[in-house]
């Protein structure tokens, strides 16, 4: 009933492609949960998983599609145990979000993040998934194990919703009115630092 | 576009920056390119685009660009080394990654 256990080689070439999808499992996961000590436990716990699932992986498929299902369902165990709710951090986010030097509109991500986190969480992962990931529809509805139609229409409503809160400049803050404010006077210093105070008006 | 945002202390991003969408996203997604045309994962992307273009790119969104950058800014991160310890003790579970 089982296949014969993988050899030496099997088990190498294995181990290899696991190793090559870990920064996609990384994303996946920090897109999924917010916080990035979170997102890597999760990461480890899937792929301690997947290791020890290998004989279930068909050789030649996509290791990166096997694995984020992996990932997944470690997700949705440790969302139904209530573990990351409530659990966003601003502090943390801001700085993952902070794009590299020289480049324009750093904020912008950071709102993004923000937007895409208030997200209900199988339309974040359906948009994370085709919108960042780039899996094809097909490939996002086998790995959220519902129909096409179904991954078609939570894109939509997820992209609606993104584009609603982004471009209206209207995104639902998480953190208690003290840390928003906060956060938008440091926003605010950067920006003037930045030589770009200018064009703020409050 | 124009509606007026409902938090009172939330300056809307595209009135705190001089925020051109279109132009300044264009030339954004150029320097990402460079900027992550190299590393292992990179060899996964050109497969990606390819789905992509099939069925998503008709009508993308401004953002849509940000969402890549989000996940490409991690992919493109060092791997911590929690990573490397827990990778070297797959193969052998009676190595403990403290040892070193």
């Amino acid at each position: 009933m089982s296949r014969p256990e993988r050899t030496a080689a099997e088990k190498a070439a294995f181990k290899r492609e696991l190793t090559e999808v870990i920064p996609h499992l990384r994303a996946f996961a920090r897109g999924l949960c917010g916080r990035p000590d979170m997102a890597d436990d999760l990461v480890q716990e899937a792929m301690l998983k997947a290791w020890a699932a290998q004989d279930r992986f068909e050789p030649g498929t996509s290791m990166r599609a096997w694995t984020f299902v992996i990932l997944r369902n470690a997700y949705l165990t440790d969302m139904r145990r209530n573990r990351f709710r409530g659990e966003y951090d601003e502090g943390v986010a801001e700085r993952i979000l902070t794009a590299p030097a020289g480049q324009e509109e750093p904020i912008h991500l950071s709102d993004m993040h923000r937007a895409l986190l208030t997200l209900p969480p199988e339309r974040r992962e359906a948009l994370l998934l085709v919108g960042a990931g780039g899996f094809s529809y097909e490939e996002a509805a086998s790995i959220c194990g519902c129909a096409v139609g179904t991954i078609k229409s939570r894109v939509g409503r997820a992209r609606a919703a993104l584009s609603s809160m982004l471009e209206d400049g209207d995104i639902p803050q998480r953190s208690t009115d003290d840390a928003s404010a906060h956060r938008a006077i440091l926003e605010e210093l950067d920006e003037v630092s930045a030589g770009r105070g200018v064009s703020v008006r409050v | 576009m124009s509606r007026e945002p409902k938090t009172s202390h939330f300056v809307p991003i595209s009135r705190k920056l001089n925020y051109q969408p279109s132009t300044s996203g264009n030339r954004r997604n150029m320097e990402l390119q460079s900027h992550f045309g190299k590393g292992p994962a990179n060899s996964m992307k050109s497969e990606i685009s390819n789905k992509r273009a099939k069925d998503a790119a008709k009508k993308s969104p401004e953002w849509a660009n940000g969402l890549r950058q989000l996940y490409n800014s991690v992919v493109d991160e060092p791997l911590p080394d929690s990573f490397k310890d827990l990778l070297s003790q797959l193969d052998d579970p009676s190595q403990s990654g403290e040892d070193q």
